[in-house]
């Protein structure tokens, strides 16, 4: 088998032992790597209702055929576990040294179960793994973590890591590399805080198998050139993903004061020319060919490292526009390990609930320093910061005072920085996005905005959402590859069976990767279901403020006009039809039967009556 | 004539500005207000006049105000 290591690394940490596990050529084809390896791995081996917090847990680190080959933006590696957040299957992917490390020690797939007694790390050295106490960094922020294992075994190593949150099992920690990089939003740092696991650091010396490993090597540095050369020749990465601020404002979809106004004349404040402007460094992953990650000076004098989630969610979002305060937040979201689209959506709903009189306590939109001083309380779990911790559906049920209908998250994930009060597709795409609401799945915004009309809920919308779904959510969390390239240069997606073939010798075709892509989110779906057996559509709906007339913009481009429910509806039924699933939103026996997911469908249905 | 043009992202970069009004003799498309502004038409990938989708071919009126950014994922 060439491309797959044919290899899982499944570490205990209660019994502090560790072994090396062999998959079929039937696992890899049919699930193919990151996302597919992770989703069917934990619907085998979690039993439903288990605590996402206690030690029947399992955290997934997976990669995919293409991670860490020599081609565009290969760097990424996926993270998994039932979430803490959502109760759901969790995950994320992040840029990491551990793609590559991983793959050269000779596996693809990590499996973490247990908990260790105390805090511990775990070093792989390709067949060797070792238990470390970690009492001298346990306490410590992620920064000062990675930099402690760098001075002890060198910069070229992955690590995988959390903060303070994590440690504290914050419900939206996430998990840390290199420099400003993070993934796992729905609380996969928990997870590994959960389990006493400080960090996992790999190193490997094998060679990775590849078919032809001539014509990758060829083909994938040429592309690597031709992709940093496009880079370069349109500028792109001179504001990279900072760039959509000002366009979201411009559009009325940006998030502001708890996602109730759409723009706001101090944005510009915070936009891409502000920060590009203030940058003092740029940081990538692994084979990257446009780095991202404009770096500025924080207000405290810190590198933090900014992308447009980060300035929307901790900058507009809490209508703060002083850039190097926006900067102080990101950089304590990183240092602690908390998601920051989570912590910019908690904290913004604390602040709209006391303006509504839900709760009581003393911050209010745009005061900065306040909000530091919430995320260290978050990250410590101490005074408000024990309820801040829990994210905001949990704190609006606490709260009570119809607060859920402000509570802007779906299946418990905060919104990320798309306000889509009066944008039906993009609503629909967060309703749907497989883990809660996730920009990453389905970006469906610019089409609508510039293809359709936006006050249409066509099916087209409904089969837009689907086709990016199967790219974004799919392809590109399975092979497992950074999509910007093609999103955002619009580097040809044809490319990407080409490297597959040549690095597994296989010989398919774009069409074969949607049928996997279909599979993951049957199952992911089926995940969520078999924890939630009540199942139905409203799970699918955004929050009910975006249907709600009173809050609609009183001016701008979409004063008086607001979501409709009943169109949504008819809009999230489309979707259903078009994935073959039924009204409640599950998928039907002939859809699992098409997907080659009899076994697993079957054991649904044990829990829930499936439909034909 | 005079017409607003908003840019985003990194059209900014290549035309040089982020919002200008131009004052253009009537008729002008807006195919070729891009190339008097030095963007490349391929690169132009979302254009609203006054909150609208157009097409690039189409004429613009005094006082439009056009917005053109390429198209960016956010993330």
């Amino acid at each position: 088998m060439y491309g797959w290591t044919g290899k899982i690394l499944r570490i205990n940490l209660s019994s502090k032992t560790y072994r090396q596990e062999t998959y079929s050529e039937e696992f890899a084809h049919k699930w193919v790597g990151g996302r597919g390896f992770a989703v069917k791995i934990l619907w085998d081996e979690l039993k439903p209702g288990i605590d996402p917090l206690g030690p029947d847990n399992k955290l997934i680190v997976a990669v995919g055929p293409i991670a860490g080959i020599p081609a565009p933006n290969t760097g990424k590696t996926v993270v998994a576990a039932k979430s803490p957040l959502t109760g759901g299957y969790g995950d994320g992917n992040l840029g990491t040294r551990v793609t590559i490390q991983l793959r050269k020690a000779g596996y693809d797939v990590l499996i973490i179960e247990g908990k260790a007694e105390t805090p511990t790390y775990v070093t792989i050295e390709d067949d060797q793994v070792a238990f470390h106490s970690a009492a001298e960094i346990w306490g410590k922020g992620s920064y000062e973590t990675m930099d402690w294992l760098y001075a002890k075994y060198g910069r070229s190593i992955g690590i995988l890591t959390i903060g303070q949150g994590g440690e504290n099992l914050v419900r939206y920690a996430i998990i840390r590399s290199m420099e400003g990089r993070a993934g796992g939003r729905p609380g996969m740092g928990a997870v590994m805080g959960s389990k006493n696991l400080k960090a996992i650091v790999v190193k490997g010396t094998k060679n990775i198998p590849v078919a032809d490993e001539e014509a990758i090597k060829k083909i994938g540095t040429e592309d690597l050139r031709q992709v940093q050369k496009i880079d370069q020749e349109t500028g792109w990465s001179i504001q990279s993903t900072t760039g959509v601020l000002a366009w979201c404002n411009e559009v009325a979809a940006l998030p502001v004061r708890n996602m109730r106004k759409t723009f706001h004349p101090e944005a510009w404040r915070i936009d891409g020319e502000r920060l590009n402007e203030a940058r003092v460094a740029t940081y990538g992953c692994p084979n990257c060919t446009m780095r991202c990650g404009i770096t500025i000076l924080d207000k405290e004098g810190h590198e933090a490292e900014m992308d447009y989630e980060n300035i929307g969610m901790l900058g507009s979002n809490l209508e703060i526009f002083e850039l190097a305060q926006v900067g102080s937040l990101n950089y304590l979201c990183d240092e602690y390990g908390l998601d920051t689209i989570s912590a910019g959506g908690t904290l913004a709903f604390y602040a709209d609930a006391i303006d509504h009189g839900a709760a009581e306590g003393d911050f209010q939109f745009g005061d900065a320093e306040r909000a530091k001083e919430l995320l260290r309380l978050t990250a410590h779990r101490e005074g408000v910061g024990e309820l801040l911790a829990e994210g905001s559906l949990r704190m609006a049920r606490h709260f009570g005072h119809g607060s859920e209908d402000y509570a802007m998250q779906v299946k418990g994930l905060e919104i990320s920085a798309y306000n889509c009060k009066f944008i039906p597709g993009m609503a629909l795409a967060f309703g749907t996005s497989a883990i809660g609401a996730h920009h990453k799945e389905s970006w469906v915004i610019t089409y609508e905005i510039n293809e359709t009309p936006r006050e249409s809920y066509g099916r087209e919308k409904a089969q837009k959402v689907i086709e990016l779904q199967r790219i974004r959510g799919g392809l590109f969390e399975f092979i497992v590859a950074c999509r910007f390239p093609w999103v955002e240069l619009g580097w040809d997606l044809e490319h990407y069976p080409v490297y597959f073939n040549k690095i597994t010798g296989l010989n398919w075709q774009l069409e074969d990767f949607w049928q996997v892509s279909d599979r993951i989110y049957a199952l992911i779906r089926a995940h969520f279901v078999r924890e939630f057996p009540d199942w139905d559509r409203t799970r699918d709906y955004p929050p009910r403020v975006w249907f709600d007339p009173a809050n609609a913009d009183k001016e701008g481009p979409i004063a008086g006009k607001i979501l409709d429910l009943k169109k949504y509806d008819e809009l999230l039924s489309h979707y259903y039809d078009l994935r073959g699933w039924d009204d409640r939103g599950i998928p039907t026996r002939k859809t699992a039967e098409k997907l080659g997911l009899n076994e697993e469908f079957a054991a649904l249905e044990k829990l829930v009556k499936l439909n034909d | 004539m005079k017409v607003t043009v908003k840019l985003f992202s990194y059209l900014i970069h290549q035309a040089g500005f982020s919002q200008k009004e131009l004052d253009l003799p009537a008729p002008v498309t807006i195919q070729e207000i891009l190339e008097m502004i030095k963007i490349k038409p391929s690169l132009a990938k979302i254009i609203l006049r006054n909150g609208q989708p157009v097409r690039s071919d189409e004429l613009v009126k005094d006082g439009d105000r056009l917005v053109i950014s390429p198209i960016f994922s956010g993330g």
